[in-house]
């Protein structure tokens, strides 16, 4: 007869053999989601790419720390943060009130206004009167959402697990516009010949309550020492140069702002 | 056909991941199927109503629904256990590991009934008979019921190992980079969703088909003694 | 002098607020302000599980009659149906029908789009497709356990092969094909949860929008799992009361 003491012994044994790994010396734990370029890719080769996953690699480089990154869908990155799968979220994420409230933030890394991007020829205009009753999609759990709420709230809104999803359906005509970061939505307009019935609608979008100010890593609360780590790191990026030199690799200028 | 050739590494590793993580699931859902039963059947009041209640509770919940509440309810609950207890501050549960436990959890409640119908169909007289020489309940499963029960339980057994190698597809949702993963991902980047999930549709059938092949030996394996003597 | 009315309702409530925001981790008064949103949710996974189901055997009857028949070509060619449409994901199924067949521009101009473009409608294309490679199946199992005697008799008292089939072994074979079609919604509704992918608002999708607004790890899934017991149970009840009543001709007149 098996002792049912050990079973559950060796159960544990196992378990922690598997993939219950204590947390290495030396490694961030980095959240990205892919979908989003050109901040979070996923590439060919099954490596993930983008400005956010090589800005972390500066960081982490000048932490003196190892960066693990894992991929996890949108709306699942605040609560795995929570729940401690990771350390940080990395992957453009606006510093808005709503998320302080779970989560802290470092200084802003990036700053950028939000647009609509529907086609040209749709006759749309970008307010509360020109997107009543017009289909528009956005990223769920984002500051878009919370923007469209707030001020058409007569458009019907669609949410996507990825940006990217919603880009595949306003080319289908699903859907009449999308509220993305303008930086993503240019590189996404300019990434294909046949984008270019598309374009941005009514300018940029600044919103600080909606979009936050600036963009972020995040961190679970009272994690100081981590905090201070990352904001120096930020700050040396800036020093250095190495920041700038990421942003016109990507950009062709500086995303910093301010 | 070009973006798949070039996405072929990335499906391939996806393939094994997917396999891998439906074998695992599987020997843990035949583990923790074998133990329900065992439960249900000769366990105490207790033991046989918690059986009951596991496997009721599992067969009224959508696998998607039951693998996100366990795979972030879960980790929670773990966390708040291990600083409860002073165990751990936190256990880290990768989504591999996660996803596999996930799926043993779901279908270990199906092979339970499998196991239990199976049970049902040995001859309640070769029961009758281990008394009569005197076995004990132990002995008799040992004995009696075990060897006799993988052949009863195969074809059903089966049928549920086809609908776990199905389920595997929702893991991708927990961030486990396995085909679906892969494919969802390269369908966007590319643009190209439908040449992907024709691969993904294809690949299935494929380990569906290897599946029923290696069944139906089994089957035959499993069963020739009874044709024989039938 | 006169008593307030008790409102047993509004102290219920308190009592409910007051515990999830002094000792409960989960918020329960959160996830009851959010009624709507689920009842939504229920509604719309109820409606897809329908027309799935439905229009699943609206596909699926004539399908198995031809492969009942063994009818050439015909027969092999639902077969074929049935073999990849239950040997892949429902999920990449719904994936294909919705973001699939959207890339294509002859798909996007032609009259069907104006359904293709929904994702309602792509899920309950998706459900309706898979329900009825699984119902194919089943009506086969039901039709071949009608007794040869039942079919021979009505070939002699002079029915047409389609008159027998149609007023006496269809009825006989859907009888016995009950139980296997309760449990066949009960799967359906699982696979239904797959809409939330689709961003269809069902009862997990009003759990992931719960969970996403207010950034919570899994309450919404918690009340999801908890909508769905309850309807399974609800389903369950009402399939075994059916399955009396038709089958009551089978069972022995001893009540």
């Amino acid at each position: 007869m098996l002792n049912r003491r050990s079973l559950f012994a060796s159960a544990a044994a196992l378990l922690t053999l598997l993939g219950a790994q204590a947390q290495a010396e030396g490694v961030l734990r980095v959240a990205i989601s892919t979908g989003y370029p050109p901040f979070n890719v996923l590439n060919a080769d099954g490596t993930f790419g983008g400005f956010d996953v090589d800005y972390a690699l500066l960081l982490c480089e000048r932490m003196q720390k190892t960066c693990e990154f894992t991929d996890i869908e949108w709306d699942g990155i605040i609560p795995g943060l929570l729940a401690n799968r990771y350390d940080v979220i990395i992957a453009s994420m606006g510093i808005t009130e709503e998320r302080k409230q779970q989560i802290t933030f470092s200084n802003p890394y990036y700053q950028t206004p939000s647009t609509v991007i529907a086609r040209a020829d749709a006759g749309l205009t970008a307010d509360a009167a020109g997107l009543a009753g017009r289909t528009i999609g956005v990223q769920r759990a984002t500051g878009h959402e919370c923007y469209i709420q707030r001020e058409w709230g007569e458009a019907d809104m669609r949410s996507y697990p990825t940006t990217d999803e919603a880009y595949l359906d306003l080319l289908a005509g699903r859907i009449d516009a999308v509220l993305v970061d303008s930086i993503p939505g240019q590189d996404w307009l300019a990434s294909d010949p046949a984008h270019a019935v598309f374009a941005p609608v009514g300018g940029d979008i600044y919103d600080t309550e909606c979009f936050g100010a600036g963009t972020g890593v995040g961190l679970r609360q009272g994690e100081t020492e981590l905090l201070d780590a990352l904001n120096a790191a930020i700050q040396l990026t800036r020093e250095d140069g190495s920041y700038v030199a990421l942003s016109e690799r990507y950009f062709g200028r500086d995303i910093y702002g301010q | 056909m070009a973006d798949l050739w070039e996405y072929r590494w990335l499906l391939f590793i996806g393939t094994g991941r997917t396999i891998a993580l439906g074998l695992c699931g599987l020997v843990l859902a035949l583990a923790i199927g074998l133990a329900t039963a065992a439960a249900r059947i000769g366990g105490g009041g207790l033991a046989r109503r918690l059986a009951q209640g596991y496997t009721t509770f599992i067969r009224s919940v959508p696998d998607l629904c039951m693998m996100l509440l366990l795979f972030f309810g879960g980790q929670t609950l773990l966390n708040h256990f291990g600083v409860w207890t002073g165990w751990w501050d936190y256990l880290e549960i990768n989504a591999f590991v996660a996803g596999a436990v996930t799926i043993g959890i779901i279908f270990g409640a199906y092979m339970a009934e499998s196991f239990r119908g199976a049970h049902g169909s040995i001859p309640r007289g070769q029961f009758e008979a281990a008394a009569a020489v005197g076995m004990t309940p132990a002995q008799t499963f040992r004995l009696i019921t075990l060897p006799q029960l993988l052949g009863y339980a195969l074809p059903s057994l089966g049928v549920n190992w086809m609908v776990l190698l199905k389920t595997t597809a929702m893991v991708s949702v927990l961030g486990l980079q396995d085909l679906v993963y892969f494919a969802t991902s390269a369908g966007r980047t590319t643009r190209n969703p439908f040449a992907f999930l024709i691969a993904v549709m294809v690949i299935y059938l494929l380990m569906t088909a290897v599946s029923q092949w290696v069944l139906a030996r089994l089957e035959r394996r499993y069963t020739r003694g009874r044709m024989i003597r039938s | 002098m006169t008593l307030a009315a008790p409102d047993p309702v509004a102290d219920l409530w308190a009592l409910i607020a007051a515990f999830s925001a002094d000792r409960s981790p989960i918020d329960f008064a959160l996830i009851l302000t959010h009624w709507p949103m689920f009842l939504e949710g229920l509604g719309n996974t109820l409606l897809l599980v329908l027309f799935g189901l439905s229009f699943g055997a609206l596909i699926a009857l004539p399908l198995a009659v031809l492969r009942w028949w063994r009818i050439p070509v015909a027969s092999q060619l639902a077969g074929a149906f049935v073999y990849v449409f239950r040997g892949t994901p429902l999920l990449v199924q719904a994936y294909l029908i919705y973001y699939g067949l959207a890339q294509f521009e002859v798909v996007r101009d032609s009259p069907f789009w104006i359904i293709l473009r929904e994702p309602w409608w792509c899920c309950a294309i998706a459900f309706t497709i898979n329900s009825a490679a699984y119902q194919v199946e089943i009506y086969r199992g039901g039709l071949d356990a009608v007794p040869r005697g039942e079919i021979e008799a009505a070939t002699a008292i002079g029915m047409t092969p389609g008159m027998a089939l149609r007023r006496l072994i269809l009825p006989s074979a859907l009888r016995r094909c009950l139980p296997m079609l309760g449990n066949e919604s009960i799967f359906l509704l699982h696979g239904s949860a797959i809409a939330s992918m689709l961003t269809v608002i069902d009862i997990l999708g009003a759990g992931r929008k719960l969970n996403a607004e207010y950034y919570l790890a899994f309450e919404g899934f918690l009340a999801a799992t908890v909508i769905y017991m309850a309807l399974v149970w609800a389903i369950t009840r009402v399939l075994a009361r059916v399955e009396r009543r038709t089958m009551r001709h089978l069972h022995p007149l001893t009540r």
